[in-house]
Formats: structure tokens, sequence, C-alpha cells
């Protein structure tokens, strides 16, 4: 598929009606360009790591389906989305009608689920920055590195670069931890705790491989 | 929900010591055309609870899949047609999941698993915490955590776990000196 082609199928897909702070929810429906560059960074990861193609694909945090659309309209086999929110879900199942694509979907909460360790070739995900919960996305990120076999793409946010590479290698047992780009993601005014009318906050796609997988498809 | 997703899905319920498989309730199953991908189906092959797969099939009212496996099989287009229909063909629409052990019951809704869990079902995680005496294991109702943590171990240190449910560790170095900061975090457990 052409790059622009898939930026003109996700920038038709709906998004987060009603926000939820608590789960750190921000569309970027109307700043299409930021999620735009996640997934073309990812389509680029994905040319030349093989990742996605005809692989077993979950999407943490899945929210409005993003990412994991994007991992189906590129060729995965099987996508799951995982997600606590039921209104996130439904959306993400409209969006993937409209796309049609057969993604499955589970309603659950990433740090308390229980997921066979062989079936899942990579995790794709933009988990929640921590911003409002501390420690949100390395939960996501430790449960990731435990049932992905090839490997995980995650956003995290640049001002925790070093943390997030230390945790992940010491910790989590990745074998490799790569900051494939950083970009700049536009969250705009949506919560009443938000002073400046928009800000840019600096965030890193990553590239982790999980440690027992170490060198299996080099 | 196709079957592929029921394979990798587990009861996580508190006490639970074996998960696997999920029991199936159907009211409702669609079958879904989708194209067959060989290659896909002997790399899945070797990672799919088999015997999981054959009993889900046959609840959603498809037997066509041997018992017993061997990869030899993979050779036979028709027993790729078979696995392919049942991993990736059948979904279950409306219904439940079953946990083995409990029978609490998941239910499915349009395709969608609810496996949130109630609050009395969550796992107190009682991971290692360190503070300055070293590794001290310990869960506790939030209600305590702050009281136990001074009464127990205060001067020492100590560290605290606070319920799964609320996801967050709180570590506390020389208590006392961090006082203020753990009534700062409590604060947020509100929600």
């Amino acid at each position: 598929m052409k790059l622009k082609q898939l930026e003109s199928l996700l920038g038709s897909l709906q998004q987060f009606d009603r926000p939820k702070i608590e789960l750190e929810q921000y569309p970027t429906g109307p700043h299409i360009a930021s999620r735009l560059l996640y997934t073309v960074n990812i389509l680029r990861a994905e040319n030349s790591f093989g990742d996605l193609s005809d692989k077993v694909v979950a999407d943490f945090g899945c929210g409005c389906g993003t990412l994991g659309l994007a991992a189906g309209l590129l060729g995965a086999e099987h996508v799951t989305g995982f997600d606590i929110d039921q209104e996130s879900i439904e959306i993400a199942t409209s969006n993937a009608d409209e796309l049609d694509l057969d993604i499955d979907f589970v309603q659950c909460d990433i740090r308390n689920l229980t997921l066979s360790d062989r079936h899942i070739d990579t995790v794709v995900m933009n988990p929640p920055f921590g911003t409002r919960k501390k420690g949100a996305d390395m939960e996501f990120l430790s449960v990731a590195l435990k049932v992905a076999s090839r490997a995980v793409y995650s956003l995290h946010k640049t001002s925790t670069r070093d943390h997030i590479r230390r945790t992940a290698l010491r910790e989590y047992n990745a074998s490799s931890a790569e900051v494939l780009c950083e970009l700049r993601f536009d969250v705009p005014q949506l919560y009443k705790f938000h002073k400046k009318k928009e800000v840019d906050v600096a965030v890193d796609l990553w590239r982790f491989i999980p440690t027992s997988n170490q060198g299996r498809h080099l | 929900m196709r079957l592929l997703t029921h394979n990798m899905l587990s009861s996580n319920i508190k006490g639970v010591t074996n998960g696997f498989p999920l029991g199936i309730e159907v009211e409702k199953m669609e079958e879904k055309e989708v194209e067959m991908n060989a290659d896909f189906l002997r790399n899945m092959f070797a990672k799919v609870e088999w015997k999981a797969l054959v009993e889900a099939a046959k609840t959603l009212g498809y037997t066509e899949l041997p018992d017993n496996v061997e990869p030899s099989m993979l050779d036979s287009d028709e027993f790729l047609h078979r696995f392919h229909h049942a991993l990736l063909e059948l979904h279950l629409e409306e219904g439940a999941l079953v946990c083995p052990e409990t029978g609490r019951k998941f239910p499915v809704n349009k395709g969608i698993p609810n496996m949130l869990l109630h609050e009395d079902e969550i796992e107190v995680q009682v991971n290692l915490v360190f503070g300055s005496s070293g590794l001290i294991p310990h869960s506790t109702p939030k209600s305590s955590v702050v009281k136990i943590a001074l009464g127990a171990w205060g001067g020492q240190g100590a560290a605290v776990v606070a319920p799964a449910t609320l996801g967050r560790t709180i570590f506390m170095g020389r208590a006392g000196a961090r006082l203020g900061r753990v009534g700062a975090s409590r604060g947020g457990w509100g929600g």
C-alpha cells in the first residue's frame, strides 16, 4: 500500500467523542499530521524489519484503533486490539468496518491480562504517557515485552528516554531498545487543566526486541 | 472474535492457577471468509494450543479438525483449509467466555469479550520492594498502607505495594523524610 493511500484512509477515521482524562485519551483527530507521522514511521520501520506483514499483531490501549488498523492495512494477518474503555472499542469497531478490516477487540485492563507469550509476533502501542498516572506507559511496556515474540513498537515521551532504555534493558529483559525517530505530538487543549491552547510534546518512536527472540529473525 | 484470539486468552482471576482454555458459551456465531495464507498457518501451527482450538471449534459447531495432529499434515491442502477456517473464519459474536476453574463468565457482546475483572477478583501482587533495610515483600489494603508502612518500618525506611487495581507502587525512602509525599500520593488514589 502506498503511503498517501494509507494517510488518507487513516485520516478518515473517527476519534474519541468524549475523551476520558483518567485514561489519558488524546484524540489526534484534528491533528492528523501527528498521528500520520507515527504511522508513516511505523511503515518505514516495517519496510526494514518486516514485523507486520503476515504477522499476528496486538495493539495495546488501542483507543480508536488507529495503529492496529494501520497494521491491518499494511498486511498483518491478524490483529487484536486491547483497550479498557468500551466506548473507544465501539469507535474502533466502526473504524474497522469502515476500512473493511476484520480485527478482533478485547476489553480488558492490560495490567491484569494473562496473554499467551507465543501467539503474538508484534505489539504496537501508543500507551498513556503517564502524565496523569505515573508509570502507566511502563506498565504497558512491561506486558508488551512479555508477550511479543518479535518486536514492540511504542511511543514514549522523549524526556523519559534514558529511563525507558534502562528499564527496558535491565528490568524487562529487552535485548535491544532503539529510538527510531523523535516526533512532535501536538496535544490540543482538551481538558480544563490545560493552560496553554496547544502543547507540543516530544515523543520517541521505539522499537524493542524481547530477549527470548534475540537473533531469531536477524 | 476469532478463535485465534480465544487461543491466546486466559482467565486471570485471583487464585486461579490454570485459566486456560476459556470455555465458550455460544448464543450467536458467524463465519467470515478470509483469504488463506498457507505460510502463516504453517508458522502458527507450532504456536497454537491445538486441543483448545479443536474444542473451541466444536463448540461453534465445526467438527472437521482432527484431534491429533503432526507437522506433516501441513503438506495437505485440505488440512490447511480446515485449520484456516477454524482459526480465522469462525467468530464468536454473542455469548460468553468461561473461566475453567471458577466458572465465572466473561460476556461477549458484538464479538468483543469483556475481560475486565471485578475488584475482588484482582490479584494483589506481592512485589518485592526495597527499603534501606533490604527487600520487603508486602501487600496490604490501601486504607492501611500508610499506617502499616510507618508503624512497621518507620525509621528503617520501607515500601508498600498498593493493590494491583491501583497499579501503583509507593516507594518511601527514609520514613519521616517522605511523610509529605506519601500523603500527597494517597490523595491521588481516590479514583
